[in-house]
């Protein structure tokens, strides 16, 4: 990931965009170089703070201030950041743009270095709904549909981390009408069959 | 608070102490964990305001999974709303700062009415000294009729009003003998996992299961469908409480008041 493409959007008149990954490395655009030190302070502390809740994805955070706003992006190795004056709300569609651009360069660059990620094929869901079948039974469907929505799973892109967090949800929201143990036992069955 | 239980499009809240961050109040039914995500995020959101110079903080939302929570500040304390991930924070503030502050018009006017009524009793029992007349006048003066609450009438459809009565019956007779509280969490346990669509639009007011807005009439049937599972759900939880035969005369108990109903 090199600053061009942050540069390029900071000329655009998008703000002051920065990436921070979570070993600390930090990207900025050449006017945000002075303020390296304080993204990267940013980064660590949301970085924290989603590690500190724990079991949750978060991926978007903004914090809207009187006069300036701050719109993350967030994955499971970076976040891209990006601020901007509160008074131009009105540019956020193209800010959301800017990050697109920024993600699909990454994309690109991984592509080249990276073996792309195992992507597991939807009728694996139901491979996972046949056990669920086995300890919700009647409440299977619901249950599951409900998990699939509330986790945003997308049937045609599973890969591993989707499939992990859906598994989780899916033990914690059983545990509810099985109870904990039980819940705990469907988690690890699922579990294992992802192994 | 309470005045949340009864907004649409509210999943879940949290209240925060902005002293020192302990959470006071969680109430809801998803299984988001919103009393740590309002606490942890509205500390680190004052640490980045200062780091960035973004100024005084108006909101802060995150978003994950299906769901956004919105954190932001009213009398001290943060407010972490949990709503639908497509809800627009500004909207959403709004309408709870209109209904908080209606209910803080309401309190106040209950405090002038006191006050004048006070002051009243005063005037009669001192008639001859002017002076309490003019307090008087000034009380008078400051009592504003607080605007009337705009409030959408929930009609269900007869299968939805149904299905909701027989759910609030059942709480009723599995929760007598001061395990309403017990029930009211299983309740609650089972809209999370179970109702997770209509969510937005049902919540627990007082101590009994209600619409918050009248539901989309397309979706009539997958909501009876919902509630239908929802009351599987209590009569399971029933059985494993209280054993098969008596969570039988229980709901029988309910099917024969909802006939004389």
């Amino acid at each position: 990931m090199n600053e061009e493409i942050l540069n390029k959007i900071e000329e655009r008149g998008l703000g002051l965009p920065f990436v921070v990954k979570k070993d600390g490395e930090t990207i900025t655009s050449h006017s945000g170089e002075t303020n390296k030190a304080k993204f990267s302070q940013t980064g660590t502390v949301l970085f924290e703070s989603i590690g500190a809740v724990g079991g949750i994805k978060i991926d978007v955070i903004e914090i809207v201030g009187s006069n300036q706003s701050l719109l993350c992006d967030i994955s499971e190795e970076e976040l891209i950041g990006h601020i901007y004056a509160t008074s131009q709300m009105s540019i956020l569609d193209n800010i959301w743009n800017a990050i697109k651009d920024i993600r699909a360069k990454q994309k690109e660059e991984v592509v080249e270095v990276e073996k792309p990620k195992e992507k597991f094929a939807p009728e694996f869901l139901e491979q996972l709904k046949a056990i669920v079948q086995d300890y919700l039974g009647d409440f299977t469907e619901r249950v599951y549909q409900n998990q699939l929505k509330a986790q945003r799973i997308k049937i045609e892109e599973l890969y591993e981390e989707d499939l992990r967090r859906f598994i989780f949800a899916l033990g914690k929201a059983a545990g509810m009408i099985i109870g904990p143990t039980k819940g705990k036992d469907l988690t690890n069955k699922l579990l294992a069959k992802l192994k | 608070m309470e005045i949340l239980d009864k907004i649409p499009g509210v999943i879940n809240y949290a209240v925060v102490n902005a002293e020192d961050g302990s959470i006071e109040k969680i109430k809801g039914s998803s299984t988001s964990p919103i009393g740590d995500l309002t606490a942890f995020f509205s500390s680190a959101a004052e640490v980045i305001k200062n780091t960035l110079g973004l100024g005084e903080i108006n909101f802060v939302s995150l978003c994950y999974g299906a769901n956004r929570l919105i954190i932001f500040i009213h009398n001290n304390k943060y407010l972490g709303i949990e709503v639908e991930r497509e809800a627009k924070p500004s909207e959403v503030i709004e309408k709870i700062k209109a209904q908080l502050s209606l209910i803080g018009e309401e309190k106040k006017e209950v405090v002038i009415e006191e006050k004048k009524e006070e002051v009243e009793e005063k005037v009669v029992e001192k008639e001859e000294r002017p002076e309490v007349q003019v307090v008087e006048e000034k009380v008078v003066e400051e009592v504003k009729p607080a605007p009337a609450p705009v409030k959408e009438e929930i009609k269900l459809p007869r299968s939805i009003g149904s299905k909701l009565m027989q759910i609030n019956l059942l709480i009723d007779e599995f929760g007598s003998g001061g395990k309403k509280a017990h029930w009211l969490d299983i309740l609650n346990q089972g809209l999370g996992v179970i109702a997770t669509d209509i969510l937005p639009i049902v919540g627990i007011i007082g101590e009994k299961m209600e619409f918050k807005q009248n539901p989309p009439l397309e979706k009539e049937d997958d909501i009876v469908q919902i509630l239908r599972t929802l009351i599987d759900f209590l009569v399971k939880k029933a059985v494993e409480e209280i054993g098969s035969s008596q969570a039988r005369v229980k709901v029988q108990a309910v099917i024969e008041k909802m006939k004389q109903l």
